[in-house]
């Protein structure tokens, strides 16, 4: 039985962890479009996009772009698992017994 | 437990709004309205037209390579670096039209490189060295066709 994934359940983790389930295998976004998106602050995405991280939940790759650094953050396998899990145990909660 | 039964709807209420939003972004983001517009010109360019073999195969192979060869293979990459290696298949429908228009040898250039890469990308998406000594191959033993048995 799925079960809720508290690290997953905070609000802002919750919907970094939407949008990036939206993206096909492969494809991923960088950290600038992701807080312009979502409505975050530099230091309040990083944070928890840390935390998703030492989950194993995301994958984040550093990039020189035009010279530049950028960020690059795509979900993992693992994270699309849990976040399904997680989607089923909040449906489970909300069914009728 | 209490708290989570109280935040669940809360909770995949914000769930849909992300995914909502984010596939609005996706959509704005895939310009699918320049490629109808474009694929309506095309359509309209082939009605205005004297109906020509040529150009009716032009347009087929362009459509070809803009809705199935191109999506397939960039589609599919996830770095600029392996998007570079993939690249043979942009230059292809050159030679495909060229070929259709003009001579048809390298009609054949265009198609044999483009399925090789694709094949090799759908198949074993790890030898990309494997597939540039074989498309290599193609060209160099194409040219020796054309050199001393074509015609």
């Amino acid at each position: 039985m799925d079960q809720l994934d508290y690290t997953i359940h905070q609000p802002a983790r919750l919907q970094i962890m939407s949008v990036l389930c939206q993206l096909s295998d492969g494809e991923r976004v960088d950290f600038t479009y992701l807080k312009d998106h979502l409505g975050l602050t530099d230091g309040n995405l990083g944070a928890h996009l840390s935390t998703l991280e030492a989950r194993g939940y995301i994958a984040a790759d550093k990039e020189f772009v035009a010279r530049r650094p950028k960020t690059f953050v795509a979900v993992t396998p693992a994270g699309r698992q849990a976040f399904a899990g997680h989607v089923a145990a909040l449906q489970l909660l909300l069914a009728p017994k | 437990m209490n708290n989570a039964q109280e935040d669940a709807p809360r909770a995949l209420q914000d769930i849909e709004a992300s995914r909502l939003a984010m596939r609005s972004a996706i959509r704005a983001h895939r310009g699918h309205l320049l490629l109808w517009l474009w694929g309506l010109v095309w359509i309209a360019m082939s009605a205005l037209c004297r109906i020509d073999r040529r150009l009716v195969a032009v347009c087929a192979a362009l459509l070809g390579f803009g809705c199935l060869v191109w999506p397939i293979l960039f589609g599919g990459l996830s770095s600029y670096k392996a998007a570079f290696g993939y690249s043979t298949p942009l230059w292809m429908p050159l030679y495909i039209v060229a070929g259709i228009w003009f001579d048809n040898y390298l009609l054949w250039v265009g198609l044999a490189v483009s399925a090789l890469v694709v094949a090799e990308f759908l198949l074993v998406p790890g030898l990309f060295w494997a597939l540039t000594i074989l498309c290599g191959a193609v060209l160099v033993g194409r040219g020796f066709n054309v050199r001393y048995i074509w015609r």
